[in-house]
């Protein structure tokens, strides 16, 4: 009879987990489709490119995730906005097509749920990759050097080669990888507004 | 094995060492789920998002719990399992309080960073660069806390290939220290009587 009783409460348990956890969540965010915009008739969230999904890999692998989230908070109890991370806090709606999802669990770096429309300029991105500090001198975020490639230059150094002084003829070339995390990073962009999250 | 545990036998718990860390990671869950609870009040909870708090827990749950429940089961399981005994006592002791002082140290270090690093973040008028040297003091000490750990997994390590290997001749059968410790005069007298 006890072992009875200790069976159903533990079901019990495992039932009201199962409902916090999986179905209220499913309820909430399970059926959100993407808002069509009228004036320019493409869906909100956007659709990243291909370079762009396969970029979201390469974020993944390096760890970016480690110190920088993608969710912008709301003006309750952060400063996220005030900090000019983004015109509007994130909703789950802006995670539909970023596959994998990547919210984040920690902050070294800043949010960079809107880096793309911070930073519009790639070979900034790509230069702060290389070597964040060139940049920015009080970055604590770890240079990336082996996303590039040193290549003898040619009369004349590549278009997308870093503004590096050659050495020995070489010129610093961005890998596949730095492309793909750079059109990631550019796509990551909340200037749309969503319906429940308009823009300030 | 799990009685003096479950009874609240504070003698037998300090003697065996298996049973301190089964109690070491008892401990380590509660606190784990106690710290959640306090981290799930709406105002914690906007505070603390995306800091160090995460780790806090992290480092109970997996070191504390996880870490301390299989080192306990291992203590208890391996001699009887493999008819061998542990080699030496001191590195018994340097394992258990290496290990216990090095997660409270790290643990503590990290939620205390996160409730900092929290803090700092609700003011926009701190810059990012100031935040990360406001958790420099905090992390030092938290390396500090799990260079602890490590020597204590150092000595576990080198009690675990040495009984394994049957390297020195057995001193601790059963992970028990051979003496009750008598923490006041009613103790020795109880266990002496």
């Amino acid at each position: 009879m006890k072992s009875t009783r200790a069976l159903i409460l533990v079901f019990l348990a495992l039932l009201f987990a199962w409902i916090g956890q999986v179905a209220i969540g499913y309820i909430q965010v399970g059926r959100l489709e993407p808002v069509l915009n009228e004036e320019t008739n493409y869906t909100e969230p956007p659709v990243p490119s291909g370079l762009a999904q396969t970029g979201a890999r390469v974020f993944a692998s390096e760890g970016c995730i480690e110190c920088h989230s993608l969710s912008v908070r709301g003006p309750i109890g952060s400063s996220d906005l005030t900090r000019g991370w983004g015109q509007r806090r994130s909703v789950p709606r802006d995670y539909l097509f970023r596959e994998p999802a990547l919210v984040g669990f920690s902050r070294i770096g800043p949010d960079l749920s809107n880096i793309g429309e911070r930073i519009k300029d790639p070979a900034e991105i790509m230069m702060h990759l290389y070597d964040p500090r060139k940049r920015k001198p009080s970055s604590t975020c770890p240079p990336h050097p082996w996303l590039f490639e040193k290549r003898i230059a040619g009369p004349r150094t590549e278009n997308d080669a870093l503004p590096l002084t050659t050495i020995n003829w070489k010129q610093t070339v961005p890998s596949y990888s730095a492309k793909a995390l750079v059109a990631y990073l550019q796509s990551l962009n909340l200037n749309y507004a969503l319906p429940e999250a308009p823009l300030k | 094995m799990l009685r003096p545990l479950l009874e609240g036998k504070m003698d037998e718990i300090r003697r065996n060492v298996a049973l301190r860390f089964l109690s070491v990671g008892a401990w380590a869950y509660a606190s784990t789920y106690a710290w959640l609870a306090f981290l799930s009040f709406p105002g914690v909870r906007q505070t603390t998002a995306f800091t160090m708090v995460s780790s806090a827990t992290q480092t109970l749950l997996c070191f504390g719990f996880l870490g301390c429940v299989l080192t306990g089961s291992i203590y208890a399981l391996l001699p009887a399992s493999r008819n061998v005994g542990w080699p030496s006592h001191p590195a018994l002791t340097w394992h258990f309080w290496c290990t216990t002082i090095g997660l409270a140290i790290t643990a503590s270090s990290y939620a205390l960073a996160g409730i900092f690093q929290g803090l700092a973040w609700s003011d926009p008028g701190v810059p990012l660069s100031t935040i990360s040297s406001y958790l420099r003091p905090f992390l030092c000490t938290a390396l500090v806390g799990q260079g602890l750990w490590l020597v204590g997994q150092i000595a576990f390590s080198a009690l675990f290939f040495s009984t394994i290997l049957k390297l020195f001749p057995t001193t601790a059968p059963w992970a028990v220290f051979p003496t009750p410790i008598a923490n006041h005069p009613d103790d020795v007298q109880e266990i002496y009587s």
